[in-house]
């Protein structure tokens, strides 16, 4: 409710709504940038540009809901199109893999980075779909409409993509 | 002798435990502090740029509204127009005139040949008889 009253009163061209909202997701769109393009740097660009287009496209959204499904929507497109117009593609070599020789801990820094370069050598599209899974916890179906896809084809990127980070973590962990 | 490596992190790790390592894994990060003014401060410099150019836009057509452009374009046209006119009109008048000033001398020396023809007719005429 009080997202629906923000929304409007930046609808009205108030400056601090609209900054309220920023706020309120920026943490989410940065992230959701983040872990796709896996580059600070180019995450933070995308943000802002996401945030710009938000303002720009105000009038159209209708409620907080409508605009927190519009900025995941805008912004894994735009990561997408990134990715495919730069062929930005992370290559994980093998010096770059961590070994510790204890067994993961709970929390983990080394392996969740780990995990973040694995996930970042998927393609574009897959990628995608494996962030809004984890990062937001959305249902197959949520992100399909995001990412305008079939939800079959989202099952079968999440199933691919699982099996691919699963093969890489077991070759990683064999080798050497 | 061959060393046996050490197991590694993901050689322990319990495929059930990939969706939570996941899940920690790409949880949201703070994003950088300066994001929010930087969105602010581009927004309002757009907004600027947008008003800049609509008044600007605003002078342009203030001191040469279409319905001025358009008169003077049409005034400039006619004024070419009219001229051509009365050029052509002025050559075809002196053309014309000149036209009857070769008819009229070309009258008169058929005139002239008439009489001296005529004269010579009445000559003849009065010596036979």
């Amino acid at each position: 409710m009080r997202a629906d009253d923000v929304l409007v009163r930046a609808q009205a061209g108030d400056h601090a709504a609209f900054a309220d909202i920023v706020r309120e997701h920026q943490s989410m769109v940065f992230s959701l940038a983040c872990h796709i393009v896996h580059d600070r740097a180019a995450a933070e660009d995308v943000a802002q540009e996401v945030f710009l287009e938000l303002y720009r496209s105000l009038a159209r959204l209708e409620s907080g809901a409508h605009l927190t499904f519009w900025l995941r929507r805008v912004t894994s497109h735009r990561c997408i199109d990134r990715i495919r117009r730069h062929g930005r593609r992370v290559e994980l070599t093998l010096a770059e893999t961590h070994e510790p020789s204890v067994p993961p801990c709970a929390h983990d820094p080394l392996l969740e980075a780990h995990l973040r370069r694995l996930v970042a050598e998927l393609p574009a599209g897959a990628r995608a779909v494996v962030t809004l899974r984890y990062q937001e916890d959305l249902a197959p179906s949520e992100i399909a409409l995001i990412l305008d896809m079939p939800v079959n084809t989202v099952k079968s990127h999440m199933r691919r993509s699982m099996a691919c980070l699963r093969a890489k973590m077991t070759r990683n962990g064999r080798q050497g | 002798m061959s060393q046996r490596r050490s197991p590694g992190p993901l050689d322990v790790l319990d495929v059930k435990d990939v969706d939570e390592r996941l899940r920690r894994a790409l949880r949201r990060t703070p994003a950088p502090p300066r994001l929010a003014d930087s969105v602010l401060a581009r927004v309002l410099e757009a907004q600027d740029a947008t008003g800049h150019r609509a008044r600007s836009g605003q002078a342009v057509r203030t001191r040469w509204p279409v319905w001025r452009l358009t008169a003077v374009a049409a005034s400039l046209l006619l004024a070419v127009a009219s001229g051509a006119y009365y050029s052509h009109r002025r050559s075809e008048e002196v053309r014309a005139a000149e036209a009857a000033r070769d008819v009229r001398i070309a009258l008169e020396i058929t005139s002239e040949k008439l009489n001296h023809v005529q004269q010579k007719v009445r000559a003849l005429g009065a010596r036979q008889f």
